[in-house]
């Protein structure tokens, strides 16, 4: 290994991860909030309020985030909204997510057994109450091994960041092999290792909280 | 020769010891019922036969061939031991005669034609021609276990296993199977079968057997052993199921 | 507001561009049916090698699995296209790009069919066993045909994923319809008009694409596995 590779490693990581890491983790709040929000509006059984929802989930998970991304960052300002990389990439994958989000906290609230609902309701609670005292305690445990997916899912797909000029872990690789084409190479592989190590472990636990959940 | 020849036969799941010691004998022609608590290894038994289960101590001999011998291989074994178990085990994604022509087929190497051929016969013999091209979720439970017959015959075996074939159907349903089995027997087909039908295995069986924690306490002739059985286990759980 | 933004729309540059947008189209169309071909291929044999009798072929499917479907597909295609020639492997665009996006889905796949596989039931084993079928008799025959129908639900997500994924391809410069998209854009810088396009044609084409899975799906269940 060279020291040319040394070097750009270091600035790859030093400068690259925190941008990965901190696009990430945003748009992983965005999602859940998005999604526990949406989730809970379509426990409602609101006939328009679900179509909205319904609608939102599907344009969101049909189109390639890849395209919402470019058209969050280039197609936006023709309309007047003009929002920095950063922001783009966050409120892309945060929208993306969030969708995907909104699926995971429906199933958890509609795998609980409506007989739970049901015996709350009896009680003399009220839909509110019904719902955070009982649906929701056991709902969020379920919720937990496919938001740890989700997770992995957006870290992966934080990688498009760098299509529009994000500075993540991709992108600063492809500025250092810009003097130099054969660090392709072993900058790739270390990146692809890096979103190994941060991606693999949470896999695992959420393969093992999935079955001692079951 | 015996066509099926136990002897000292040990076996363990895991700290389980569930055959403690079995030598069991059965003759061409014969017909052995294996009766018995739940827990008590007869299912076990069966499956040393045909290696599904491979035993821990002592020696299996079938049709002179022995299942510990490493040069004897699964499928000489199977080819001679047909199997009918108690969840049916149908395969779901094939109709009825594709169910019973697979193993010809792929096994013995039948052509397709000839393979048809000899299912459909087989097919007729449990009373089932007509839903050859059924699929087993349009069957009840009792014509599904008669596929499952036919589908083991079809592989022309020397000894016939039953492994509770009729404890997964409903009472009024048994009988269509176990008449099926009973013209199996007037063929003098080397059965063994594991049950909890009494009447069947007193009428039926020309060998009986009753195990309980993983040894046999009691064999002999059916009658003999329902009107005058002589160890007090044996009498326990008969008393209990007659 | 909405209204606003709406007056600034311009569609003209789409019905321009329809003959190229149509190609790349096409093109994704392409690149997706070569992809799933190559998926399943990975995911089948991936699936037999992660539940056979073999430690290392077990550990193999396992570590590849693991590693591409933890690591992202972007990253893939750039080290299919860029790194690969390093070590004397010149792929062209598309090659490169479709492998990736078949190693990628293909390692998911692996792990949906490894769990359809876990799913059929024991005594389907035991029976093709005990009619003395071999190993690769079984798999064949009894256990992938069941394996697949189980699993056919979360395959056809990951197959819906491929196409979307498709759209990654253009980084490297491979054609299909995002990258048309950026072409026009490069030259003509307006841009809503058509990434609104591009986004239709990929929900109409997950529509129909789910639409051909739930009937299929449906279809399979009728004979009740």
């Amino acid at each position: 290994m060279s020291p040319a590779y040394f070097s750009a490693l270091r600035d790859v990581i030093v400068h690259g991860l925190p941008v990965t890491v901190e696009v990430s983790f945003a748009s992983m709040l965005i999602a859940v909030a998005g999604g526990l929000i949406l989730g809970v509006v379509r426990a409602l059984r609101n006939p328009a309020l679900d179509a909205i929802v319904i609608a939102y989930v599907e344009v969101l998970r049909g189109i390639p985030l890849l395209v919402l991304m470019f058209f969050v960052f280039f197609g936006l300002p023709q309309l007047g909204f003009h929002f920095p990389e950063i922001p783009s990439a966050i409120i892309a994958l945060g929208l993306w997510g969030a969708a995907n989000a909104t699926e995971i906290v429906r199933g958890a609230i509609f795998s609980i057994a409506s007989g739970q609902s049901e015996a709350g309701s009896a009680l003399g609670l009220g839909w509110l109450q019904v719902m955070t005292s009982i649906v929701l305690p056991q709902a969020l445990r379920r919720m937990i091994p496919p938001f740890m997916s989700l997770f992995v899912a957006i870290v992966e797909s934080s990688s498009l960041a760098a299509l529009i000029g994000v500075r993540d872990l991709l992108e600063i690789v492809r500025i250092k092999v810009e003097n130099d084409a054969t660090l392709w190479l072993p900058l790739l592989i270390s990146i692809l290792f890096i979103y190994f190590l941060i991606n693999y472990p949470i896999s695992l636990l959420s393969q093992r909280l999935e079955k001692r959940l079951a | 020769m015996a066509m099926v020849a136990m002897s000292h036969v040990r076996k363990a799941f895991g700290s389980n010891e569930v055959l403690k010691d079995i030598s069991l004998t059965v003759d061409p022609d014969e017909v052995c019922c294996i009766i018995g608590p739940s827990g008590s290894g007869k299912s076990t038994v069966l499956r040393c036969i045909n290696r599904l289960v491979s035993i821990d101590g002592g020696e299996v001999i079938v049709d002179g061939l022995s299942v510990t011998d490493p040069k004897v291989k699964d499928v000489d074994l199977r080819r001679r031991v047909g199997m009918v178990f108690q969840q049916f085990n149908l395969f779901p994604h094939m109709t009825a005669l594709q169910n019973v022509t697979l193993a010809p087929r792929k096994v013995r190497g039948l052509a397709g034609a000839q393979a048809e051929e000899t299912a459909m016969r087989l097919l007729a013999k449990v009373g089932l021609r007509e839903k050859a091209q059924e699929y087993p979720a349009q069957l009840s439970g009792g014509q599904q276990q008669r596929v499952a017959i036919a589908r083991a015959l079809a592989m022309e075996p020397k000894v016939m296993l039953f492994d509770e074939a009729t404890s997964a159907l409903d009472p009024e349903i048994t009988g269509e199977v176990l008449a099926v089995m009973r013209d199996l027997a007037a063929e003098h087909t080397t059965m063994i079968i594991v049950t909890h039908e009494m009447g069947f295995a007193r009428e039926v069986g020309t060998h009986l057997v009753f195990m309980d924690g993983g040894v046999i306490v009691e064999e002999g002739a059916p009658r003999a052993i329902f009107e005058n059985p002589q160890a007090e286990r044996t009498k326990a759980f008969l008393s209990k199921v007659l | 507001m909405p209204l606003l933004a709406a007056a600034r729309l311009d569609f003209s540059i789409v019905r321009e561009s329809l003959p190229e947008l149509g190609s790349g189209a096409l093109w994704t169309l392409e690149v997706t049916a070569t992809g799933i071909v190559g998926m399943l291929l990975v995911g089948i044999v991936g699936a037999a090698m992660r539940t056979s009798n073999s430690a290392p072929a077990r550990g193999f499917a396992t570590a590849f699995a693991e590693f591409f479907r933890n690591t992202p597909p972007l990253v893939h295609i750039f080290f299919a296209y860029f790194a690969l020639p390093v070590v004397g492997i010149k792929l062209p665009a598309f090659v490169a790009g479709t492998l990736a996006l078949v190693f990628y889905q293909g390692a998911i796949a692996i792990e949906i069919l490894r769990a359809g596989i876990e799913a059929v039931p024991k005594g389907q084993f035991e029976a093709a066993s005990a009619l003395g079928l071999s190993g690769f008799e079984q798999f064949r025959s009894i256990v992938m045909p069941q394996a697949f129908r189980i699993s056919l639900p979360a395959l056809g997500n990951n197959l819906i994923s491929l196409l979307k994924n498709t759209s990654l391809i253009s980084a490297i410069g491979a054609i299909e319809i995002t990258g048309v998209a950026n072409d026009i854009i490069a030259i003509r810088l307006t841009s809503a008009e058509l990434y609104l396009t591009v986004g239709a044609f990929y929900l109409c084409s997950v529509f129909i694409l789910s639409g051909i899975l739930r009937s299929t799906e449906a279809r399979l269940a009728r004979y009740g596995t």
